[in-house]
């Protein structure tokens, strides 16, 4: 009796082993098995395919037969990793990272191609700009009255003040205590220029929140959707996002302008989305750099992590924003304009839009 | 989905019904049985929505079980177990962390199947709840996934009494198996950050049945009988959850030994 005891906890225990087992990832840890990983994983999730297919003429299927080939087993990781970078950097998607323990990969084409139409060297050094001990900081945004001025350039005068605000980066977010105090600040200001150039990204829910100062009634922004399955069509019904107005005392409902350049991506491309349709707002700059798709994270047999977009947003006439936003007036500027007039021709172009926006919306 | 609840309320109800029952092992036929218990194991975990590398780690345990048999001394046993276990598991690169937290409940009433020469075996319909989390720091926008299921269970509780040289002991199994019910599962690529945008979240909740997901949890213990009232168990728990659902899939495999004391009381000693 006690050998059939023993015999049958044996076997209880010998089957509960084998159902806990758990398969582990169907591609190897070898150079090719991680290629393989790399290329289907992307495959199985991306999200901007169509987009990049009409845009350049992407082809996924054909990038894969030419990468295979550059794939030796006896390969370093540094050179698997290259040849990797090298294979996403094809997506044009500065959202798709591939994160080693010794190097992270990143596309800066989206910026790098452009004229940079932003310098933080000239402007943290111009007593005009960030350097005037009346330019004040509070969290991640520098803000200054620009106090009424001669544009040197175009021979005009600017009667009006003016608030300005710099905010660089979205990673860094500001309370409404803190954006309450700069608009009471601003008070006698007839609008208000606000400067995300240089700004890549960060928290896309504060880049949803910060619009909702500037309207006075719920606004539909734009879209989003997500990846339902493996193929390059799936993905789920479009998603609504609104703005909806800040409930507390302190919103703006008067003329904003934002600046806007290339670098301006990710959570910050969201902003100037949600921004174009806050009324009293336009867009003066360049394009911006985009970054539409939501980041996910995924992993590599060897550990490595691969980051790749796999939501996609949409303006609210469903038209992707994955390669940017177009500027309501589009400005550009060269180097001479810093070196020779010493100004940021975008700003005083800025100050004078806003001028004439004040000047006719008092003459209506 | 109110059919859904209906049927799942109307079927917890009737597993609340009346049946005959005696005691499993040393259970007394007019008290309770608690056994409180600490462990330590391995756990073994896939999940394609963090990663599709597998992941393996030192899982610690602390578990509650109560046996009771009803006041009306009618043989009736319910059973109650709940188990909180945390798990610190790498990948086999041993370059990435993952967490696993969980919360269990079982819930059952015990029919007699079998009771003859000190072999007992019962079984009845009960509630099986898993709450728990993975945590993979390393992923910026994905990093959580919420495992949690609640299912109308089937309870299998086997023991048998036998003595080694004069020293009585128990050998016990018992087996919690979710049959039916609703478990969180996501979207394919649906990103828990982006709910904070949207507006019309989307349902991650998802019917489960045996045919996509699968929740067992498999006790095989001994007890040791050191005096009347206090006795020590030694347990091996096994712990199988896992679905296949949304092109993705999930497994999570901890098992467990654990040391525990049983503590049982008479009603009549309560009462006093």
């Amino acid at each position: 009796m006690r050998k059939k005891l023993f015999d049958i906890t044996l076997t209880i225990v010998f089957v509960l082993s084998i159902g806990a087992c758990v398969k582990d990832n169907e591609f190897d840890s070898t150079p090719m098995g991680n290629f393989e990983a790399c290329w289907q994983l992307i495959d199985h999730n991306y999200c901007s395919f169509n987009v990049k297919e009409r845009e350049y003429g992407l082809d996924w299927d054909s990038i894969h037969n030419v990468y295979k080939s550059q794939i030796r087993e006896s390969m370093t990781n540094r050179e698997l990793f290259n040849v990797l970078a090298d294979m996403l950097n094809e997506l044009h998607d500065a959202h798709v990272n591939l994160i080693s323990p010794f190097q992270t990969s990143y596309y800066k084409g989206f910026y790098l191609d452009y004229e940079p139409n932003f310098s933080s060297d000239f402007l943290s050094r111009s007593t005009r700009y960030w350097a005037s001990p009346k330019c004040l900081q509070t969290g991640a945004m520098k803000y200054m009255i620009l106090e009424p001025d001669y544009d040197i350039k175009d021979n005009v005068y600017i009667q009006d003040s003016i608030g300005y605000i710099y905010y660089g980066d979205f990673t860094s977010t500001v309370s409404d205590y803190q954006i309450y105090n700069i608009f009471d600040y601003f008070r006698d200001c007839i609008g208000i220029i606000i400067d995300v150039r240089g700004n890549s990204g960060g928290d896309d829910s504060f880049a949803h929140h910060l619009p909702s100062f500037f309207t006075d009634s719920t606004t539909t922004v734009g879209y989003m959707k997500h990846k339902t399955g493996p193929g390059h069509n799936d993905f789920s019904h479009a998603q609504k996002i609104t703005v909806e107005p800040f409930r507390g005392t302190g919103a703006w409902l008067r003329p904003v302008i934002v600046l806007t350049n290339r670098e301006c991506y990710s959570a910050t491309n969201d902003f100037v989305n949600c921004m174009r349709y806050m009324p009293y707002t336009t867009i003066i700059g360049d394009t911006t750099g985009g970054g539409g798709g939501f980041p996910f994270t995924k992993e590599l047999p060897n550990g490595w992590e691969l980051r790749l977009s796999t939501a996609p947003s949409y303006d609210r006439d469903m038209n992707p924003i994955e390669s940017g936003i177009a500027p309501d007036i589009y400005v550009t500027t060269g180097i001479l304009d810093y070196i020779g007039i010493r100004q940021d021709y975008i700003i005083e172009y800025a100050r004078r839009m806003m001028t004439y926006m004040h000047i006719n919306s008092t003459l209506q | 989905m109110n059919k859904l609840w209906k049927i799942f309320v109307g079927f917890a109800l009737l597993s609340a019904g009346p049946a005959v029952a005696t005691g499993v092992g040393e259970i007394p036929p007019t008290g309770t049985q608690t056994v409180t218990s600490i462990g330590a194991g391995v756990t073994n975990l896939l999940d394609q929505y963090l990663s599709d590398n597998s992941y393996k780690g030192l899982s610690l345990n602390f578990s509650r079980e109560f046996t009771g048999a009803q006041k009306k001394h009618n043989g009736l046993y319910n059973y109650f177990f709940y188990s909180v276990s945390y798990a610190l598991t790498m990948d086999h690169n041993k370059t990435s962390a993952m967490h696993h937290l969980m919360l269990h409940f079982d819930y059952a009433n015990y029919f007699t199947c079998f009771d003859n020469k000190g072999l007992t075996i019962l079984a009845g319909p009960g509630i099986f709840l898993d709450l728990g989390a993975l945590d993979k720091p390393a992923n910026s926008n994905n990093p959580f996934q919420l495992k949690t299921n609640l299912e109308v269970s089937a309870s299998l509780q086997a023991g048998y009494k036998f003595k080694i040289k004069n020293y009585p002991m128990a050998v016990r199994y018992n087996m919690n198996l979710a049959v039916l019910g609703m478990m969180f599962a996501p979207d394919y690529g649906m990103l828990y950050y982006k709910w904070l945008l949207i507006d019309d979240k989307p349902y991650a909740g998802s019917f489960a049945w045996l045919g996509n997901s699968f929740a067992m949890i498999n006790k095989l213990s001994v007890d040791f009988y050191t005096s009347k009232k206090v006795q020590l168990r030694l347990s091996y728990m096994a712990s199988l959850n896992g679905y296949h659902k949304n092109h993705l899939e999930s497994r999570i495999n901890t098992q467990v030994i654990s040391l525990g004391i049983i503590l049982r009381r008479n009603y009549s000693t309560v009462s006093k």
